[in-house]
């Protein structure tokens, strides 16, 4: 079943996935009492990119059909062009993320709030966000997905190379974001050096799209610095077709079906 | 508070349908207040407390109407936002439940309490259940509560044709979606009849609230409801002020009936 939530937190929308006793599940022979009586599922957490919403997985995805058929709760935040980083000036994406969308979900859904039930995934800004946040966070979220993921889109901005409207509210003055929090790079070097268990991570990217090799930069960086990388491309532009079928994909990576 | 459009596939219906609901905010750490402080890598202690529950209104919208009827209305998101209340408001697209390819009366007393049960922390007991609604929204919150009355603590009617019969025979005679009106004698569709058949039985009844505008067109349909309540000796509150069948009349009626239900003010803990 489909939740579109205003969520009461200022300019915060959410759009979510909790898979429902269909026909499908009473077919198998499971009772209705049974099915709802099993609360702790997983949750993905999944990106927008720029230029979009929280509802667009919703729009332009099969991850209804994707959720249902994992039992896995799919919760997409609204995120603007904020890149999901708190920005000098304009709203704190990364908090929200983090901190209020992960106590209202949790606080409402049937959810496991153990970061091993918790993913993190997005498309194009929100591969960024996905795999900054998957990196910066590692007791909130325990695997990574990315797909056509802008993942140096604040090196390439320190470096005058890119730069979208805004970007300047967003990451600051560009000498500063080199070897910062903003940069992936430095990220995934900083969580590597800090020991402990590093997330698997899911790459992909499509051979006709811009961002392909940064995305081989990255892969490159992850796998150097220790990182498991599952890297997938394939004959795709920067798309919604791609983008649906790495989705199901990167679901299949999971660690599912282990909730209580 | 946080509101959600809900939209599921309804095994009772035969179809898909939509529901909204209120959800409240926290209290102690309102999620609607401001922005979170800046402490870039630092998650603040927020413990996430799943054995949280809360109260629950199931609130019916008026004939012809859907989910969206209620929550349009801000005073009723005022109303509701104040209290730690979960409120659901589903579509009933069958109000006078003649509809033989979608039963709405277990829709809402069945599958939608498993469903809401599972999805959000509402308390499953009776005494944290209540219903209600306006118009014919009414009528269908006391049919909900007469057949299933182990399901809520307290029922509420704001201008309801409780008296079905009449309001048929007077409005609704030759219209499709409605039966003829002598069709509903004896059967569930008949609240007069089933709260004395309650009574008969020994049923433990949800308390009963009635209110109505002493302008509205179905006045004196809710004066011989009222009047067969009282006859049966239920544990019944009637409340009576100028108004007319509308939503000025309802808001005032909502913040009535929340006033009157044993709201705890509060979330509580599973096992309290």
């Amino acid at each position: 079943m489909r939740l579109q939530i205003h969520t009461g937190i200022p300019d915060v929308s959410l759009d979510a996935v909790v898979p429902e006793y269909t026909r499908a599940k009473k077919a198998q022979g499971l009772s209705e009492k049974e099915y709802y009586g099993k609360k702790g599922l997983p949750v993905l957490w999944l990106l927008h990119g720029a230029f979009g919403s929280s509802g667009d997985w919703m729009r332009y995805s099969q991850i209804e059909l994707f959720a249902e058929e994992n039992g896995l709760i799919v919760a997409c935040p609204s995120g603007e062009n904020g890149a999901y980083v708190n920005a000098v000036r304009g709203a704190a994406w990364e908090d929200i993320v983090t901190i209020k969308l992960w106590g209202l979900v949790h606080t409402m859904l049937p959810s496991s709030v153990d970061p091993k039930d918790n993913f993190i995934a997005g498309l194009s800004m929100g591969g960024y966000g996905a795999l900054r946040l998957g990196l910066k966070y590692p007791d909130r979220y325990s695997r990574i997905g990315s797909f056509s993921g802008g993942v140096d889109i604040a090196g390439r901005y320190a470096a005058g190379t890119f730069s979208a409207p805004g970007s300047e509210d967003v990451f600051g003055p560009r000498e500063s974001v080199p070897g910062s929090d903003l940069d992936l790079f430095a990220v995934l070097q900083k969580r590597a050096a800090q020991g402990g268990e590093l997330p698997p991570i899911y790459l992909s990217c499509g051979t006709k799209d811009a961002l392909m090799a940064d995305n081989l930069r990255l892969r490159a960086a992850l796998e150097k610095a220790g990182y498991l990388v599952t890297w997938q491309e394939e004959d795709y532009g920067h798309e919604w077709r791609f983008w649906n079928r790495q989705v199901e994909a990167f679901i299949r990576t999971l660690p599912l079906g282990q909730a209580e | 508070m946080a509101y959600i459009r809900l939209t599921l596939a309804s095994r009772c219906l035969n179809g898909a349908t939509d529901v909204s609901v209120f959800f409240p905010d926290d209290p102690k750490a309102p999620i609607g207040s401001g922005m979170a402080p800046r402490k870039p890598g630092v998650i603040p202690g927020d413990a996430v407390d799943k054995s949280r529950r809360y109260q629950v209104l199931w609130l019916m919208h008026g004939g012809g109407d859907d989910y969206t009827a209620w929550p349009l209305d801000a005073m009723v998101q005022r109303a509701c936002g104040s209290e730690q209340l979960i409120v659901v408001m589903p579509t009933i697209r069958d109000l006078p439940g003649v509809a033989r390819n979608a039963d709405y009366l277990s829709y809402v007393t069945e599958e939608l309490p498993e469903l809401i049960g599972f999805l959000f922390p509402i308390s499953r007991r009776r005494e944290d259940n209540f219903i209600a609604g306006l118009s014919y929204g009414g009528y269908f919150a006391y049919r909900c509560a007469l057949t299933h009355p182990q399901n809520y603590a307290c029922v509420g009617s704001f201008s309801s044709p409780l008296d079905v019969k009449e309001d048929v025979r007077r409005h609704h005679v030759g219209q499709a979606v409605f039966s003829d009106p002598d069709s509903i004698d004896g059967t569930d569709r008949d609240v007069l009849g089933m709260a004395t058949k309650r009574k008969e039985q020994g049923v433990d009844l949800p308390r009963m609230f009635q209110t109505c505008g002493t302008e509205d067109f179905t006045w004196d349909f809710n004066v011989v409801a009222r009047d067969h309540f009282r006859a049966l000796g239920l544990d019944h509150t009637w409340i009576q002020r100028p108004g007319v069948h509308n939503f000025e009349f309802w808001d005032g009626a909502l913040r009535q009936y929340l006033q009157w239900l044993p709201l705890r003010h509060g979330y509580f803990k599973e096992g309290n």
